[in-house]
């Protein structure tokens, strides 16, 4: 009996091995192919309402290409350890994972025609997540070289849908209405690009060309008027005045500046 | 004669109505944007994308042109659809409206628009809009009214736009026309739009499920099953496109602001010239009148005295001869003041082109090297599609 027994333990133990070492694979797989069919979903409907939009979908998106791959991973493991993919799971490509990962490139000609798709859904899914992460990289990029100019007039990024509308949102508060009248305050940001022409740098070489170049403080001395109604010759010599950076040629220039608009009225 | 008396009236019915219905919009300075007024369900929103403008061509007059430059246009053709994009985004009626290059395939409705006329006093465009189906909702010429220098608000953050009223216009024109389709009608724009793609990216398997006629119309001849795990891959590549999309619109965005201020202070120095330009030359040509008038008046005294000139008749003549000369020379004397005016208009023009040429560069070089870098994505995964497709229906030759 105790022979039998001995036996009969000594034929399933090998069986029972296996079934142990694949528990932990079946119940990694298990858990991965939930998180990935939830998550798939959820993003499915939420880009589909418009709520996942930027650099928030093509994170979302990374995530869900980094769990499929994951679970394209887990199926090739328990393919190793001799085991085939839950049924239930209707996913024939986990099959194929196996498949891509057992087989080498020689033995590629030899692939079953399921090892075969496998393969490449594979290789899609891995193209699909690489693309994620050029994408994420490039929102990443596009975000940091968004104008820093949107934020002098306290407008922070994007902010701008309502106010460029012009339909009365007003964006930026800290407008520039009150320029100019000060004493000699260094004017915002915001204040020199309302001044108009005379703020853009147009160099043309060196750094970003064309970019907006804001030194962020111009001095400007006291009773010099308001810029708006000025008129080419007057646009001009602000400008000049604004670009100076000798103290004495910049005061001269605002006095030639502010005669000019005295003989303009 | 009494045929004439009929079809006048009715050419002038015609055109009225035209102007506010047909190809041409005038647009007044007041045009308050329609938003929806219940919340449009999910599976009802259709994506909008609107294709980079036309930069269209500078007017053949030399005066009408001066200042202005294809830079310039160009400039403009991709600041204008990021304005119409933020006015629909703003009403409600749309899904997710982006900004696009042109000819690019996939969108549930397109807007494609041509600069016909830009010079900061003026805005005309051309707006043709069709949906995935090919039906094309409407093609229109939207022309503003003139905009004074004034309307340039110098120190508002962030500008206003002055011709906004043309965008609120054309936004509604799309929510009024979407407003009339079916749901059926929705649903299929959706699905055509979806298909096109699939046709795209694997033809082999999706070529067959669209019609396609002479009049570049598409009809459904049938679905994918619900679990048509090729459709699904083709859904997940579609899924890359909208972030392709959504990434690309990141660069306008950048594009946009950097050039906000310098193209709405261009746009106010340059109708502030243009303005001073038309005043000084009807002046001008208002004393060149004046001028030979008095000369003629002149000339007419001396001729109706036949001779017999008085003293006080002589004095008048020669009054009238002087002040007619002086008032032609001033007239002249304001023609060279219209050249400093349209120099400064050419300068002012030259220097915003050359300031905004760089930027047009970087965002085209960008939205290329992306573009270009997902179309050597796209034809791999192309690719791929067509051998998993060629593997599971047992057809071979799909393996590259």
């Amino acid at each position: 009996m105790n022979i039998t027994k001995f036996l009969l333990l000594a034929v399933l133990m090998p069986g029972i091995d296996v079934l142990a070492a694949a528990e932990p694979l079946l119940e990694r797989l298990r858990v991965d192919h939930a998180a990935w069919a939830t998550a798939e979903r959820d993003f499915r409907a939420r880009r589909e309402s418009g709520a996942l939009v930027g650099a928030e979908a093509s994170d979302y998106a990374a995530y869900v290409a980094r769990l499929q791959r994951r679970v394209a991973e887990d199926c090739a493991a328990l393919s190793d350890a001799g085991l085939p993919s839950p049924e239930y799971m209707s996913c024939p490509h986990f099959e194929t994972a196996v498949a891509t990962r057992s087989a080498a490139i020689d033995q590629a000609a030899e692939q079953s025609r399921d090892e075969r798709i496998a393969s490449l859904e594979v290789e899609l899914a891995s193209g699909l997540a690489d693309f994620d992460e050029l994408l994420l990289r490039e929102q990443e990029r596009v975000k940091a070289a968004a104008p820093r100019s949107a934020s002098g007039g306290g407008m922070g990024s994007g902010t701008d849908e309502d106010g460029h509308g012009g339909d009365g949102s007003g964006g930026g508060e800290g407008s520039a209405g009150d320029t100019g009248t000060g004493d000699a305050s260094t004017t915002s940001g915001a204040r020199s690009q309302a001044g108009g022409v005379g703020e853009r740098s147009s160099s043309g070489a060196g750094g970003a060309p064309g970019r907006t170049s804001r030194t962020g403080a111009t001095r400007q001395p006291p009773g010099i008027p308001d810029g708006r109604d000025d008129d080419v010759v007057a646009r001009q010599l602000r400008e000049a005045a604004e670009k100076e950076t000798d103290p004495e040629l910049q005061k001269k220039l605002w006095e030639e500046y502010r005669k000019y608009k005295q003989g303009t009225r | 004669m009494r045929c004439c008396r009929v079809l006048i009236p009715l050419l002038l019915l015609l055109q009225a109505g035209c102007s506010t219905l047909g190809l041409q919009r005038d647009i007044g300075n007041e045009v308050a944007l329609q938003h929806a007024t219940v919340e449009i369900p999910e599976d009802h929103l259709l994506d909008v994308w609107i294709e980079l403008f036309d930069a269209g061509a500078l007017p053949r007059d030399k005066d009408d042109a001066s200042g202005l430059s294809m830079d310039i246009r160009q400039a403009e053709s991709r600041y204008m659809p990021v304005v119409l994009r933020d006015a629909m985004e703003k009403t409600g009626y749309w899904g997710a409206v982006r900004v696009v290059p042109r000819d690019t395939e996939g969108g549930e409705v397109v807007v494609r628009g041509a600069i016909l006329a830009s010079d900061g006093e003026r805005l005309e465009l051309r707006i043709t809009a069709l949906d995935a189906t090919g039906r094309e909702w409407f093609s229109r010429t939207y022309e503003s009214a003139r905009v004074e220098a004034s309307a340039y608000q110098s120190g508002v953050q962030p500008p206003a736009e002055p011709f906004q009223s043309v965008y609120y216009a054309i936004a509604n024109d799309l929510a009024s026309f979407r407003a009339r389709l079916t749901a059926g009608e929705i649903t299929t724009i959706r699905r055509v739009a979806q298909l096109r793609f699939a046709a795209d990216i694997a033809p082999d398997a999706y070529a067959g499920y669209l019609q396609h006629n002479d009049q570049g119309h598409y009809s459904i001849t049938h679905l994918p099953a619900g679990n048509d795990p090729m459709y699904r891959r083709v859904l997940a590549i579609r899924e890359r496109d909208f972030l392709l999309v959504d990434t690309l619109n990141g660069n306008f965005d950048n594009f946009y602001r950097e050039m906000q201020q310098p193209y709405s202070d261009w746009r106010r120095t340059r109708s502030e010239e243009a303005a001073s330009l038309h005043q000084i030359e009807q002046d001008a040509l208002k004393r060149k009148l004046l001028g030979v008038a008095a000369i003629v008046g002149a000339i007419a005294i001396e001729a109706s005295g036949n001779g017999q000139r008085s003293a006080s008749s002589s004095v008048l003549r020669d009054a009238m001869v002087l002040g007619g000369v002086y008032a032609i020379k001033t007239g002249f004397d304001k023609d060279s003041e219209t050249g400093i005016h349209r120099d400064a208009i050419k300068e002012l023009g030259d220097s915003f082109a050359s300031e905004t040429r760089p930027l047009v560069v970087e965002v085209e070089g960008q939205t290329h090297e992306l573009t270009g870098s997902a179309e050597v994505q796209y034809a791999r995964w192309r690719s791929l599609l067509k051998q998993i497709y060629a593997s599971e229906t047992g057809l071979d030759g799909g393996a590259e």
